[in-house]
């Protein structure tokens, strides 16, 4: 386990064993995508009070989950940058921060065309809602703040910190439906007790959450390694697999 | 399948618009994510390429130089100059 752990951080190791990654978790996740869109689209039931506008459940809750998820892998990155100061963390932080903004940029989009027939409103300031568009704001920031710093060294810190900091807004988004009155549903899926969701309907919305996780973890290696070759342009490993050496 | 044809699967008792409308959206930036990386690779890759290629020549025409400089003090000038 610690040799492993130790050999994600050279990057001619993590860069051939990401390839192999890539290459299986593609069609894995495009299939498991398109089956888990097909059921929910086409095979799952309506629900009885919303009809099937509920459909858009099968985009909207794994967007929402695994940007969630992701801010903690930007966030622990970030420790591990501003602790060991293990260059492989910062390319980690850079590449989970596009990737966690565009899938809370599309929880945020299918909930507002969601809130049209369920709410008849495409937007409230209520305090999921609220949370979830702070959360779009700090990953936009980590992007931004990333090139806005000539030195690489120092733009790493201050996206770890600022990670760090964000991971006050997770609990808040997750609990935010409990703690003040919203016009958002509580949780369908729950961890501890039963889920309010019928089976029916659970299947498909696990299967995409899957598929969500795998295109998260897809997106975020191919982006780590399209950094990986740049920052490392000039090491022979680099040109030997371009095929200049 | 729930819906009895494609026209009622289309049109979803008029929720419809909004469902596709959204999965059009997500699928479109769910394709951006792992096209925009892929897409940087390929450039990187050809950039790296390019860059050893202009090195080569560079070093071909280094390397050539040095050959002139060996040839303008060749051993029988030398001679002559003895």
């Amino acid at each position: 386990m610690w040799s492993f752990i130790h050999k994600l951080g050279s990057p001619p190791w993590f860069f051939r064993f990401s390839g192999n990654l890539v290459a299986w978790l593609l069609p894995l996740t495009v299939a498991l995508l398109f089956a888990g869109a097909l059921w929910g689209l086409l095979f799952a039931p309506p629900d009885f009070k919303q009809g099937n506008s509920y459909r858009i459940i099968y985009i909207h809750v794994p967007a929402a989950v695994v940007a969630l998820a992701g801010y903690y892998v930007m966030a622990l990155a970030g420790a591990i940058s501003l602790i060991w100061r293990i260059k492989m963390a910062d390319i980690a932080m850079k590449a989970v921060a596009p990737v966690g903004a565009a899938l809370t940029g599309i929880a945020l989009v299918t909930g507002a065309i969601w809130g049209k027939p369920t709410w008849g409103t495409w937007w409230v300031w209520d305090a999921r809602i609220t949370s979830m568009l702070i959360l779009f704001f700090l990953y936009l920031g980590v992007v931004a703040l990333f090139e806005a710093y000539e030195n690489k060294a120092a733009a790493a810190k201050a996206c770890a910190v600022l990670s760090l900091v964000g991971t006050v807004n997770i609990p808040i988004i997750y609990k935010s439906v409990d703690w003040w009155y919203s016009l958002h549903q509580p949780a369908s899926i729950k961890f501890t007790g039963e889920s309010s969701i019928d089976a029916s309907m659970l299947y498909p919305l696990l299967a995409m959450i899957t598929a969500f996780y795998g295109l998260f973890a897809l997106a975020v290696l191919m982006n780590m390694r399209a950094e990986l070759i740049w920052h490392h342009r000039q090491s022979s490993w680099v040109r030997q697999w371009a095929g200049t050496e | 399948m729930y819906f009895e044809s494609v026209a009622e699967a289309i049109y979803m008792d008029g929720h419809g618009v909004y469902v596709w409308v959204a999965y059009a959206i997500a699928t479109a930036l769910l394709l951006w994510l792992v096209w925009a990386p892929s897409r940087q690779l390929r450039q990187r890759k050809a950039w790296i390429i390019a860059d050893g290629q202009r090195r080569a020549s560079v070093d071909a025409v280094a390397s050539a130089h040095q050959d002139d400089d060996v040839v303008s003090v060749n051993p029988d000038q030398m001679e002559t100059h003895r």
